[in-house]
């Protein structure tokens, strides 16, 4: 009786261990043949295709090194295609802004050439042509900063610096032009230091190009630059008391190119904003844009704090 | 290779009486964000539920892969990830311990994958709250957290913005457009927001009643889209130049040698064309542009547009 | 399907109704505990207490009736919160599905008997009046075992209809009728009913002190009624989780 029991466990004991051992090898077979099936894929250029592992399959290790291999191909494939894009974009900037600004130049040049105009009027044309060469060499430049930003090809040079400092010494060149253009500003920068981490070329040419927006663009006579921080981030708000922006656009003012409807008709080229927010992102901030109830428009960039 | 991610032919869903879903041709182009527009009950939902299995096909059928889903549910599920509706998720568990739950079902395409997908829809990882305590928005994070678990090549994605606000709808579509030229992943989402695709989507099917209406890509759109006049005259040099001297606009911009395209519509076309010709500038043809996204949806809803 | 089981486990975390349930257990040895004190005498077989204690209205009534309410909370959590589509498209089949909840059922049910067999053996001997021996002690335990196994199987028409329906109150109320109609259905036959083919292969030694079956013990007869129940149960739950997408 004893000897029958012990004899029918250690059988159960065995059979449970024979079906566990086969339950593991089916696995372990069909996990070689989804590897199998994905490396197929992958070679045949499906660099997003994925093979998943579940915890404690034997598999386990080399599923992930061939995700791991695919995620560095995949990364590759989107550096390239990024680039590709770029030039694309290059091109079609080139062809449509550019083309133009330089049509109507024609237009003035032949027009004095063709002695159409005489006199003050032909100084006049030689000043108008003059304005629109200089805001077209602008124009090209911009693009080409922009350019470069979008492939990610400008190099950086971050440094721990106070941002409170270096937005009053980027302001200070600012204000005989605000008083120029007539503009009123406010100034409410706190004295105490906020330690960013920096590229002070970088945060030079996003308050420039803010700045510049707001004087030639918002139809306002006002400026005002808040600097906030808190324990995580340092906040830089720029507005103006112009015309505001329309709900409609806020969504697309720092796409490249995209212009609202009636700055179209001032000399905005719309990259100083594209631009801007390149630089923003690459210190891992966030910039957007808010048009208040009360007029004007509001430009907040969040910066976060150096760690 | 086949370049569609999603193919399905004459795919129909028929409930007791009604047709929810008729012949259905669409094609989902790999690496790119396809944007299913409609209103709701419009059959946006059904068609994914079908895609996904979870409700039968009446007739047609699906390719997901360039393979028909047919019997293969094991092989392509794995590759895809989805939420449709809204999310639903065990309310005594944590969100970590959710997500947890589906990596072990599922498996996963790298080690600390929970970490990662919580970290990257900025949830935190082995917090203490339950589900069941979660915000809204919070639920839908968690709901992209578990689509994006196991890194699947193909999203799919009901309505992923239902609930948010206006800061989480912005940071949804950012996240969306990451995934797609970042990591190269294909994206089949929908909505009955018209500026939502709008903003996002690289080709676009609007549905109605059960009916595809149309599929196109989104910049074939966007060219059809616009208020303005195009001229085609004899120079766009000289027509610049009497645009800007006599009609003191400069809200108009070059297309080719002989077209140029003028924006404010406000002007009186009658004295430009006198204008031109009254110079030597022959006008060969001038067409009025009228065409907005919202009058083109209406025109090809049936005057209904889209909510 | 381990994995599955594994999940099944895992999602009940913090569900302290569970637990709560499984108190259920202590209300029949606590009730034999008071009858025998009441009783009094000395030298009382223990088998007699534990015919009370684990062999009355437990296997008939509470546990048929807690494994239902379990079955229910289990196929209803889902549906609640939507959780169903989400685990179709992992893709999981819909009988691992069925089954990894079955296992939760197995493993609750015999957890629930054996509590009530330590309960059991722990008031008993509390109890002045019921002797002690090891014997009667290793002779419950494998009863409770026997009863917690075959009473889960007996619940798969349950969990079957449970699987079907998208909400709790439909098969609660068939888990009481279906607890009662075992019962009542004894008298007439013990082998239409898996829940009375239960308690023919129960005492199929005849050794529960007390009771007399109305029919001739016929095991193999009983086992194939739980079976078929059980089969029909499950091709019942395969249309029925088909059907439900």
């Amino acid at each position: 009786m004893n000897w029958a029991l012990i004899f029918g466990f250690t059988t159960l004991l065995c059979s449970c261990a024979v079906c566990y051992l086969s339950a593991k090898l089916w696995r372990v077979k069909e996990q070689l043949h989804v590897i199998q099936n994905a490396l197929e894929d992958i070679e045949s250029g499906n660099v997003n295709r994925r093979i998943l592992a579940r915890e404690n399959d034997m598999t386990k290790s080399i599923c992930y090194s061939i995700n791991e291999m695919a995620i560095n191909g995949q990364e590759q494939v989107t550096r390239l295609k990024q680039s590709e894009q770029s030039y694309k974009r290059l091109m079609t900037s080139l062809s449509h802004d550019v083309k133009t600004p330089l049509t109507s130049l024609v237009g003035y040049l032949e027009a004095i050439q063709a002695k159409i105009v005489i006199g003050d009027e032909k100084e006049e044309y030689i000043g108008v042509a003059l304005d629109k060469a200089h805001h077209l060499k602008d124009f090209v430049e911009s693009l080409f900063e922009w350019v470069k930003l979008d492939a990610k090809e400008q190099q950086f040079q971050f440094e721990i610096c106070d941002v409170n400092e270096l937005s009053r010494d980027i302001l200070a060149d600012w204000i005989p032009m605000l008083e120029d253009k007539q503009f009123t500003y406010e100034i409410d920068i706190p004295n105490i230091e906020c330690s960013l981490r920096l590229d002070r070329n970088a945060y030079r040419r996003i308050l420039n190009n803010l700045l510049q927006n707001a004087l030639l663009h918002s139809g306002g006579n006002k400026v005002y630059i808040h600097i906030t921080e808190d324990d995580k981030q340092a906040s830089i708000v720029i507005a103006d008391n112009g015309k505001g922006i329309s709900d409609k656009d806020l969504p697309h003012i720092f796409e490249r190119m995209y212009q609202g409807d009636l700055s179209r008709a001032g000399n905005g080229n719309g990259l100083g904003l594209s631009i801007a927010w390149e630089l923003v992102n690459v210190h891992g901030g966030t910039i957007h844009a808010q048009s208040p109830p009360n007029g004007g428009s509001q430009i907040i960039i969040n910066i976060p704090k150096a760690l | 290779m086949n370049d569609f991610a999603i193919e399905t032919k004459q795919l129909t869903k028929i409930y007791g009486a009604q047709t929810a879903v008729s012949t259905v041709n669409l094609h989902v182009r790999k690496g790119r964000i396809y944007g299913l527009l409609g209103r709701n009950g419009a059959g946006k939902t059904t068609i994914m539920k079908m895609i996904l299995g979870l409700t039968s096909i009446t007739s047609g059928e699906i390719n997901v892969f360039g393979r028909n889903i047919k019997g293969q549910e094991k092989q392509v599920y794995p590759r895809i990830g989805a939420i449709i509706e809204t999310p639903g998720f065990y309310p005594n568990l944590t969100g970590t311990e959710n997500l947890e739950i589906f990596a072990k079902l599922r498996g996963t395409a790298a080690p600390n994958a929970v970490e990662n997908a919580m970290e990257v829809v900025g949830l935190p990882y082995r917090d203490k709250k339950l589900f069941g305590k979660y915000s809204l928005g919070m639920k839908q994070r968690l709901g992209i957290a578990n689509a994006i678990l196991h890194d699947p090549e193909l999203l799919i994605l009901d309505e992923p913005t239902n609930g948010l606000d206006p800061i989480g709808i912005a940071e949804m579509r950012e996240f969306i457009r990451h995934l797609s030229v970042e990591r190269g992943k294909t994206i089949l989402i929908s909505s009955h927001i018209l500026s939502e695709i709008y903003l996002l989507a690289d080709d676009i099917g609007i549905i109605d009643h059960g009916v595809l209406l149309e599929e196109s890509s989104m910049s074939e759109l966007k060219k059809k889209n616009g208020r303005y006049v195009q001229l085609q005259v004899s120079d766009v040099s000289k027509a610049t130049l009497i645009l800007e001297r006599e009609f003191h606009t400069n809200d108009y911009s070059v297309q080719d040698d002989h077209t140029l395209r003028l924006y404010d519509t406000a002007l009186h076309m009658g004295e430009i064309n006198k204008a031109l010709v009254m110079q030597d500038v022959t006008v060969i043809s001038s067409a009025l542009c009228n065409d907005t996204l919202e009058d083109y949806f209406k025109s090809i809803t049936g005057g209904e547009g889209i909510a | 399907m381990l994995r599955l089981i594994q999940t099944e486990f895992l999602k009940l975390r913090r569900r302290k109704i569970l637990c709560l349930m499984l108190l259920a257990s202590l209300i029949m040895p606590l009730f034999a505990l008071l009858y025998f004190n009441y009783m009094g005498g000395t030298g009382v077989d223990p088998a007699r207490f534990y015919k009370w204690s684990a062999f009355s209205y437990t296997p008939f009534i509470i546990l048929p009736v807690v494994l239902g309410v379990l079955c229910a909370m289990l196929m209803f959590e889902e549906n609640q919160h939507d959780m169903l589509k989400q685990l179709w498209i992992v893709p999981i089949s819909k009988m691992g599905y069925f089954f990894s909840k079955f296992f939760v059922v197995l493993i609750y049910a015999i957890s629930f008997m054996l509590i009530t067999g330590v309960a059991s053996v722990v008031l008993s001997m509390l109890c002045a009046s019921v002797a002690f021996d090891w014997g009667s002690v290793l002779y419950l335990l494998q009863k409770c075992l026997e009863i917690g196994v075959l009473t889960a199987f007996a619940m798969l028409p349950i969990l079957a209809i449970a699987a079907s329906q998208k909400g709790y109150v439909l098969p609660i109320c068939i888990t009481l009728v279906y607890a009662f109609l075992g019962f009542s259905l004894m008298t007439i036959n013990m082998y239409l009913h898996p829940l009375s083919s239960i308690s023919v292969i129960i005492m199929r030694n005849e050794d529960i002190p007390g009771v007399i079956p109305t029919q001739a013990i016929n095991v193999p007869l009983a086992f194939f009624c739980i079976c078929g129940w059980g089969i029909a149960s499950v091709v019942f739950a395969n249309i029925s989780l088909a059907r439900r997408r």
